[in-house]
């Protein structure tokens, strides 16, 4: 008998987004609350009845008891959708930890956590091999044990584990290692997995669904969940989009400003979703004094169009050419960049950058002064 | 600009109008004394050209006279190609005209003053004019250009650079520049309190703080998560059934070796029973055996020991029957010398005594001698000492009567030396007709006249002749005649007639008193301790001798050595007779106890034979009376080894105390383990409960969750530190590139100042360097390589230095085709005669470029001062 289920992980649930004002912030934890039910939406059109997340439900493992009970109301609202939750790095299983508070509070009907290292048939005929963590760190790959694992003659396994691919040079999280071809050793159907929050396909039937809702400015394509149908052959995995914001990360050269015109099309065309972004702009190269306001300009526009707008501009310098100079508006001003231009052309990279402030500083004030003097 | 005339009335003291003409426009010089009015000249010339005509201004009215007045003020100067004459009157019937000389057009009023103003370069032009009017006591205030008379300076000095750098744009940029500095950072480099900078490094370190808090809750949960787990672990292994199993058969092993062991306990202890009970039927089988045995040695022993001792007893009583005789002999021996010792030593004793008694005797008849030499002595030297003290003629009379006679002999020639001479001598028939006192003169006779004397010449008269020096001639006549009788007196004490005898005698007093002495130093020779001790030695030792002789009249037979000699030779042999006697004696006490000894031992082994004898059985049935003993003894010792060996068997089986107490501390360890099991789950049960609670208690703050966002948070803050950082390092580089152009544009700035006045200083200075600041005021000096603040200076130098600073201005000012006059009223006051010299030699030198105009009360001291002499003249104004 066919089965489709979804497959999920790093909800990472009460994240907290310290970079961004507090009201921002909760607008992007509340997000991450309705991953639950946007899940639970894919999973009922997917028409499969339950759903494994692969770890890190919880960011920590101390959360407010209020959060754990709206949670877990959240997902006892989901029946009748079989939630199937392993503990990962952020929420290991282990005394007195998160999933001590989930039992003591009390796990709804629909909720299975998989706390220990052994199958559980979880429909007829389907067993899963679940790997939790006990630690933030292991040095020992919690999947090992799934090789010898005895499930039923002809019964489906389906592995669940969180950590890190061995050689995939992966930048999980977790300092646990599962070796990639575990599937393949220890039988198994499909293997699920968690850790990294992009979408990524191991092997054809060992994949990370990625975080349902992106959190950081990776560009590893996140904002998925997994619609894995086993029916005897191989697996059949189809990516679902499920994130409410995106993240975006670019890098401006002041060469090619062209990139910042193409963005702020982008943007300027699609209002709505772009109130959802998330943008991380890191300005780099040599940009003409004339031009530093007009950037500062359209960066403010930016900013005002989407959720949030993050710049970095650490890697520019302005430019020191002669109309650079020129364009200043007092001869002492232009006296004082000619003697920093030498420095923010030079190798010393500390000194170019304090004497490119210097510049910047030196424009903004002339251009005060001119200002005064003008009225 | 060259001043040609000025003329006053009604200004200060000059009431009446006054008029210094002929001003030549290079060096003029007006030397007046005080209160000529020279300050009033110069306060008048600045008001004319600089002060507007409608002026109400306080200084204004310095210029009224005391009595009253409308100041007028007309000054002729060179300005351009033209000479103009400017007259202006303040205070009442204001007015202002500007006349081209030339032309003869005239201004008035405000077009006046505006022309005024436009021939002295603008309102600046005209306010820094008086940067060059050095008035009375104004010369060591501190030079400085300050910003009003600034631009005229700038220009001049402008001509001599490529470009200026900022002016206002400079100052502007620089304020906002310090000020946004100082805005983040005190002028100390420190964070501005509630600045950006501060409250970006308070965020920074006030997230950190938090997230270290955030750190150590999270640390500290974690903590007590891992101890809970630890706890679970630990109980699961506790709660293992497989556990609880082992240590109840732990237990069970425990009884089953005890109940064993009490069991071999048992067989051992009868076992060791028995082994007593044979032991002790062994003992005494063997007991009577060896009593037989040991009765039978004895008696053989006895035996023995008896013939020994009987043979001994009979060797000692033979041996002492031998013995006694010889010992009685040797003691009678040793009888007869003893005598022999004694007579010896009487023999002895007698020849002692008879030496002694012959050296007493002798030394009796030396002492004895002696004695009588002594006496003989002394009786010699009394006799001297008498007959000496029998001479009243002493040492000191002599003395005494020599010094008389000397002092009599000086006064008789003191008064023959006064004594005149009397010689008559008589005419024939004359004779005896002269006559002192009744007596004759004799013809020829001298008479010495020592007194007045009165001399009776019969038929003429009296002569009285005074001898010289008579007047105290008296007083010596009376003393000679003192000592006469003093002399007469003395040598009646000495019972002599004369000296002569008083020496005589004197001398033989003395050798009878040196006589004594010899004698007496020979008696003391003689008898060093005296006569008396002499004679007590010779009665000692005569009665030593009488006691010594002791009524014995019999000598010796021999000398001492020889009877010494006999006494030792008797007294060696009476020793080796005693040591013989002894050793006898001695022998025979020995052999008498030995027959004693022997002769009771052998009645003792009698003794104790006759008491064994009884105890022991037959001769004939004794070695039956043997086997039946030594068959019991063997039957018991059978029995014995049978039983050690039942012991040796028990033995390994029961555990001994110790062993016992070791099972039975098994047992309990065992029941322990299992009671502990009990409680370490309670206890392990109730700690989790605790941690648990403990952690439910520090309340599910979302610590991690927190820790990330804080995390965030501050990785933000420090960017905003670093940009905030930046600005301020940013600032302070403007700052400083600001500093560095200003530092430049000062130096090239300065130089053109500079470079005018080093001649001039050089001339007053030679050597020296002046250094000035931003406004150009002079700083310091530098001479023979040592920089000197102008403060330090003396008033003379400062005020040198202070003319030699305007006529730099005056030059650059002229060399720029802006020249103005140079004014100095009583200017140089500190100076000494070299400098004020050289400063003539400046000022006369400056007076090539443009106009300079000194006004001094010293008129003998500028005496050397070259120029055109100017003075005042009356005025007629109209």
């Amino acid at each position: 008998m066919a089965l489709t289920f979804v497959h999920t992980a790093d909800w990472q649930l009460g994240k907290s987004f310290g970079f961004l004002p507090d009201d921002q912030g909760v607008v992007l934890q509340r997000a991450r609350d309705e991953i639950v039910e946007r899940v639970a939406g894919i999973a009922h059109q997917a028409g499969a009845p339950l759903a494994v997340v692969a770890g890190d439900v919880f960011d920590g493992e101390d959360p407010p008891e209020v959060r754990v009970r709206q949670i877990l109301t959240r997902l006892a609202g989901a029946a009748p959708l079989t939630w199937h939750l392993l503990p990962g790095n952020h929420d290991p299983a282990r005394a007195g930890g998160i999933w001590d508070t989930v039992r003591r509070i009390g796990v709804p009907a629909n909720v299975h956590l998989h706390l220990t290292p052994s199958t559980a048939e979880i429909v007829p005929g389907y067993h899963l091999l679940p790997a939790p963590l006990v630690a933030k760190s292991s040095s020992s790959d919690p999947t090992l044990w799934m090789d010898a694992a005895a499930t039923p003659e002809g019964h489906v396994r389906v592995g669940l584990a969180h950590g890190s691919i061995q050689g995939f040079g992966s930048l999980g999280e977790a300092s646990v290692y599962i070796d990639p071809a575990r599937a393949r050793r220890a039988g198994l159907a499909y293997l699920a997995l968690g850790d990294w929050h992009g979408l990524k396909e191991i092997a054809p039937s060992t994949w990370y669904s990625g975080t349902p809702e992106p959190d950081s400015f990776a560009d590893n394509d996140p904002g998925h969940v997994l619609v894995v149908t086993l029916d005897g052959g191989p697996a059949r995995v189809t990516p679902v989009a499920s994130g409410q914001f995106r993240w975006l990360s670019r890098e401006i050269k002041a060469e090619r400003l062209t990139d910042l015109a193409r963005l702020e099309a982008d943007i300027a065309a699609t209002p709505d979703t772009v109130r959802n972004w998330l943008v991380e702009l890191r300005l780099t190269g040599r940009l003409p004094a004339s031009a530093l306001g007009n950037i500062e300009a359209r960066l403010q526009v930016l900013s005002g169009r989407l959720f949030a707008l993050r710049t970095d501009r650490r890697g520019l310098r302005l430019g020191t050419s002669q109309d650079d100079i020129g364009a200043l508006g007092s001869a002492f001003a232009r006296q004082i960049a000619e003697r920093l231009k030498p420095v923010i052309d030079g190798a010393d990279e500390t000194a170019a950058r304090r004497a490119s402030r210097a510049l910047e500083l030196l424009i903004a004030i002339d251009g005060e002064l001119s200002e005064r003097q003008a009225t | 600009m060259k001043l040609r005339a000025v003329r006053l009335a009604e200004c200060g003291r000059f009431t009446a109008p006054v008029a210094l003409e002929g001003l030549s426009g290079r060096l003029d010089i007006l030397a007046e004394p005080n209160e000529f009015g020279k300050s009033t000249l110069l306060k008048a010339v600045r008001f004319a050209l600089t002060v507007r005509h409608t002026s109400t201004a306080n200084e204004i009215k310095t210029l009224v006279p005391y009595g009253g007045g409308a100041p007028l003020i007309e000054i002729d100067f060179d300005c351009g190609d033209q000479r103009w004459r400017l007259r202006k009157r303040f205070m009442a019937q204001r007015k202002a005209e500007l006349t081209a000389l030339d032309t003869g057009a005239t201004l008035r009023g405000e077009e006046a003053e505006a022309r005024l103003a436009a021939l002295l370069g603008g309102e600046n032009g005209k306010s820094q004019l008086p940067l060059l009017w050095v008035a009375q006591g104004e010369t060591l205030k501190p030079l400085a250009v300050g910003d009003d008379a600034r631009p005229l300076l700038d220009i001049a000095i402008a001509q001599e650079m490529r470009a200026i750098a900022g002016g206002s744009d400079t100052r502007r940029m620089t304020e906002v520049v310090r000020s946004r500095l100082l805005e983040l950072e005190t002028s100390k480099g420190r964070p501005k309190k509630w600045g950006r900078y501060h409250l970006a490094l308070q965020a920074v370190d006030n997230l950190t703080g938090q997230l270290d808090d955030a750190s150590r809750r999270i640390a500290a949960a974690q903590k007590q998560r891992d101890a809970l787990a630890t706890l679970r672990e630990r109980e699961a292994t506790l709660r293992h059934p497989e556990h609880r199993r082992k240590l109840e058969v732990d237990l069970a092993t425990a009884r089953k070796a005890i109940a064993e062991a009490a069991d071999a306990a048992a067989r051992l202890a009868a076992a060791r029973s028995d082994r007593e009970r044979e032991l002790a039927a062994v003992a005494s089988a063997r007991g009577e055996l060896d009593r037989l045995d040991r009765g039978l040695a004895t008696e053989a022993r006895l035996q023995d020991e008896l013939g020994i001792i009987s043979a001994l007893h009979q060797e000692t009583t033979t041996a002492l029957e031998a013995l006694r005789p010889r010992a009685v002999d040797a003691a009678a021996l040793c009888g007869s010398i003893r005598s022999a010792v004694a007579d010896a030593e009487r023999d002895l004793d007698t020849a002692r005594r008879g030496h002694l008694m012959r050296q007493l005797k002798e030394q009796h008849a030396v002492a004895a001698t002696r004695l009588t030499d002594a006496r003989d002595l002394d009786a010699a030297r009394a006799s001297s000492a008498a007959e000496a003290a029998r001479i009243p003629a002493t040492e000191a009379l002599l003395a005494e009567v020599r010094r008389d006679q000397t002092t009599m002999e000086l006064l008789s020639a003191r008064l023959s030396a006064s004594a005149a001479s009397l010689i008559i001598q008589y005419l024939p028939g004359q004779d005896g007709r002269v006559r002192i006192a009744g007596t004759s003169l004799a013809n020829d006779a001298r008479h010495e006249l020592s007194a007045p004397t009165e001399v009776e010449i019969e038929g003429i008269g009296r002569l009285t002749i005074v001898p010289g020096g008579a007047t105290d001639l008296a007083d010596v006549r009376k003393k000679l005649s003192d000592l006469q009788d003093r002399l007469a007196k003395t040598l009646a004490r000495a019972a002599c007639g004369s000296f002569d005898a008083l020496a005589e005698a004197t001398a033989r007093r003395n050798s009878l008193v040196t006589t004594a002495r010899e004698l007496a130093a020979r008696l003391d020779g003689l008898t060093p301790r005296g006569l008396g001790a002499l004679e007590a030695e010779v009665a000692t030792l005569a009665g030593q001798i009488a006691a010594t002789a002791d009524g014995s009249t019999t000598l010796p037979i021999g000398t001492v050595a020889d009877c010494e000699a006999a006494l030792v030779a008797v007294k060696v042999r009476l020793a080796a007779a005693e040591a013989n006697a002894t050793a006898l004696a001695s022998k025979v006490q020995s052999l008498e106890r030995d027959d004693v000894r022997t002769s009771a031992e052998a009645a003792g082994l009698k003794r104790r034979l006759d008491e064994l004898r009884p105890e022991l059985p037959a001769r004939d049935g004794l070695a039956t009376h043997r086997a039946t003993l030594a068959g019991r003894f063997t039957e018991a010792q059978a029995r014995l080894d049978e039983a050690e060996w039942q012991v040796a068997i028990s033995a390994p089986r029961a555990p001994d105390a110790a062993g016992l107490t070791a099972m039975k501390r098994s047992e309990e360890t065992a029941l322990s383990a299992i009671r502990g099991l009990d409680l370490e789950l309670s206890r392990l049960e109730t700690e989790a409960a605790g941690v648990e609670g403990g952690l439910r208690a520090a309340g599910h703050d979302d610590s991690e969750a927190v820790a990330g966002a804080l995390t965030e948070r501050l990785a933000d803050a420090r960017d905003e530190l670093a940009r905030v950082e930046d600005e301020v390092a940013g600032l302070m580089l403007l700052d400083q590139e600001i500093k560095a152009i200003e530092a430049d544009v000062r130096d090239r700035y300065q130089a053109p100042v500079l470079e005018r006045l080093q001649p001039y200083l050089e001339m007053v200075l030679p050597g020296g360097a002046l250094t000035l600041d931003g406004t150009l005021k002079p700083t310091g000096l530098t001479r023979s390589s040592t920089a000197e603040p102008i403060e330090k200076l003396s008033d003379g130098t400062r005020e040198q230095i202070a003319v030699l600073g305007r006529l730099a201005f005056a030059r650059l000012l002229a060399d720029a085709g802006h020249d103005v006059p140079l004014i100095l009223d009583d200017a140089l006051v500190f100076s000494d005669d070299d400098r004020l010299g050289a400063m003539f030699q400046a000022l006369h030198q400056a007076s090539t470029a443009h106009q300079v105009i000194v006004l001094t009360c010293r008129m003998r001291a500028f005496d050397g001062l070259a120029g055109t002499r100017i003075a005042m003249r009356p005025w007629r104004p109209d």
